[in-house]
């Protein structure tokens, strides 16, 4: 990001092709869409080139990346339009463009990967279940791998609002889940 | 002796590693000594660790096509890129009528710099009082006043049917009619 700031531009492209993955999975649990998710990662992308002149290398990147994609994300959720343009998440039909049916599931048999399957669908319709900022601080923890620290700061609160979000998020989905197999 | 409802709340930051350590260490030590919080920490360890395994492949979306998403973002950075020199290249009056913080100043500016050029040019701000009468004029316009009358060369101007009939038609002052 320093090099991005000197005006390195292959920089900048590293650095996208190493996050953008991870910000469309992210944001797709968010906006309901891939195409939309893939939009939102190009804005946040954008916002960072044009605000590289203010990154303070105090914290990760990752940090500074995953506080403008929740950001971006949440304020997504808060538009008023936003009920218009996402898919149900109650089909049972794999979402967006059916990127979930194309998933690779490392299984040893048809069985085990239908199982899978479920298992991805169920994590998934649980996830959409809870309340957006319980959902942004276990995906931060659990999958981009930041701490509760950087957490907070992604999500602008205290780390003691984080430690509580995290909690209530990890019980609900283990509950929500063994509902579903129940 | 720590209560079990408080440390059931902090269970995942513990499995976590994200209690400062004095609270570590004191939940570390209810949990060995009370059955069911074990019980309890064992059920959240285990939802973390699928958690952790699971929800990095729901998220995961296979074969984002790079390339073109690039080469949007950069389309969307080379724009970026003009209007920040077309920003530089645009005078200073007219960011000054940008929206911002110079608008007010620069409305009120025009605002003060148009009123000082009618006095200017209209003579003063005495100039626009003497009409008013609050302001006395000059004293050379006091003394000759009639140099600064409003004069009409001929009377009953409307009677009169040919040119030729001017002459003859009374004139309003001798000065006047000599000089025209």
């Amino acid at each position: 990001m320093l090099a991005v700031q000197r005006g390195d531009e292959s920089a900048f492209q590293q650095l996208f092709e190493k996050h953008v993955a991870a910000v469309v999975g992210f944001a797709t649990q968010f906006v309901g869409t891939r195409a939309r998710a893939e939009e939102l990662a190009q804005d946040v992308f954008l916002q960072i080139y044009r605000t590289r002149a203010r990154y303070l290398p105090r914290a990760r990147f990752a940090t500074w990346l995953y506080r403008m994609v929740t950001n971006a994300c949440l304020s997504e959720l808060r538009r008023a339009d936003y009920h218009g343009r996402v898919q149900s998440i109650d089909n049972t039909a794999p979402r967006g463009d059916d990127e979930t049916a194309r998933i690779e599931v490392p299984t040893r048999s048809t069985e085990d990967a239908l199982e899978s399957r479920e298992a991805l669908d169920g994590i998934r319709h649980a996830l959409e279940q809870l309340p957006p900022q319980q959902r942004a601080a276990l995906l931060l923890a659990r999958v981009e791998g930041l701490s509760y620290d950087e957490v907070a700061t992604a999500l602008s609160c205290s780390v003691s609002a984080v430690k509580s979000l995290i909690h209530r998020a990890t019980i609900t989905l283990r509950e929500q889940l063994l509902e579903d197999r129940t | 002796m720590l209560r079990c409802s408080g440390v059931r709340e902090d269970l995942t930051a513990w499995i976590d590693g994200a209690l400062p350590s004095r609270r570590h260490e004191r939940v570390r030590q209810h949990v060995a000594a009370c059955r069911a919080c074990a019980a309890e920490a064992e059920r959240v360890r285990a939802a973390i660790e699928w958690q952790r395994r699971l929800l990095a492949r729901a998220l995961a979306v296979p074969d984002v096509e790079v390339q073109p998403l690039q080469a949007r973002l950069q389309q969307a950075v080379a724009l970026e890129h003009r209007t920040e020199r077309g920003d530089r290249s645009v005078s200073v009056w007219t960011r000054m009528w940008q929206p911002g913080m110079f608008r007010p100043l620069a409305v009120t500016g025009a605002v003060v710099s148009a009123v000082l050029a009618f006095v200017a040019f209209a003579g003063g701000p005495s100039a626009l009082l003497i009409p008013l009468g609050i302001e006395s004029p000059p004293a050379a316009v006091a003394s000759q006043p009639e140099l600064f009358k409003d004069y009409s060369l001929i009377q009953h101007l409307d009677a009169l049917e040919h040119f030729d009939t001017v002459e003859s038609m009374p004139l309003d002052d001798d000065q006047t009619t000599q000089n025209g």
